[in-house]
């Protein structure tokens, strides 16, 4: 099953760590170098949909930063699983697009 | 008197936000009690950071536009996912097909009425509002029934 931009980008952010809403935006826009924008209702419909699917949890958040107002999602084992599949499947990709040297030769790796 | 200065001490919130929590009720209830106030904190953190990068005036709009973007497709999304516009649409369908259905058995002998009568205009406007009648009625009751089965499907 591929997953959509959207979830990819969520469960990446959250890969490094627990997150709240605002920090897996930020962290999005990081990752993609300003080039991916997620507002409040996709972020937080995506979290919706990945709890339900047992991906994702909500935790207490890490000791030192806590925000009480704020609330923290982190990835579950099988979260992590999907999140490695997927990145599996878009690294045998990125493979087959190199060996059709479909990348610009400046790509790096 | 201390709330008064409280309150005339504490910042006023600004109409973006305003704008924006009054928007998420086009959301469904559920989604907006579980979202609504992260979502709201989020928006007024990233509209903060949007007019503190520069001309507030000029970087303002590509955000709101953004945004409402954003919340405009939660909401169709999250009402898809509530199951109610296909319970409504199919209530509607079934209804306009019984509604069809019914007029085409109707005994045409019971209006004998010519193109040419005075009150043809009446008649047949008094029946098309029936029939319309006979839709929402149908649809309501159609959409009442469904309400029960949506519950117990959402439970599983």
């Amino acid at each position: 099953m591929s997953l959509t931009a959207a979830v990819v980008h969520v469960l990446l952010s959250l890969g490094s760590g627990e997150r709240h809403g605002y920090g897996i935006l930020k962290e999005v826009l990081r990752q993609s170098q300003g080039r991916v924008r997620l507002g409040p209702g996709t972020i937080y419909g995506t979290l919706q949909r990945l709890m339900e699917l047992g991906w994702v949890e909500e935790t207490d958040g890490p000791v030192r930063e806590v925000d009480p107002r704020r609330r923290y999602y982190r990835l579950t084992r099988s979260g992590r699983g999907a999140l490695t599949a997927e990145m599996e499947r878009l690294d045998a990709l990125v493979r087959e697009a190199r060996a059709q040297r479909l990348f610009p030769r400046t790509s790096r790796g | 008197m201390a709330d008064t200065h409280a309150q005339a001490s504490r910042p006023a919130t600004p109409v973006d936000v305003s704008v924006y929590r009054a928007a998420l009720y086009l959301c469904p209830p559920a989604f907006r009690r579980e979202f609504a106030s992260q979502m709201i904190r989020d928006f007024d953190e990233a509209r903060r950071e949007a007019a503190a990068s520069g001309d507030a005036r000029r970087r303002l709009w590509p955000f709101r536009a953004r945004m409402t973007g954003d919340l405009v497709k939660t909401a169709v999304w999250q009402w898809l996912r509530t199951g109610w516009p296909v319970i409504v649409a199919l209530a509607m369908t079934t209804s306009l097909a019984a509604a069809a259905a019914l007029a085409s058995l109707w005994p045409r002998a019971v209006f004998p009425l010519s193109l040419d009568s005075p009150d043809a205009d009446v008649i047949a406007l008094s029946l098309l509002v029936g029939i319309l009648f006979v839709v929402i009625a149908l649809t309501i009751i159609i959409t009442l029934g469904f309400t029960p089965r949506l519950r117990l499907h959402r439970r599983r």
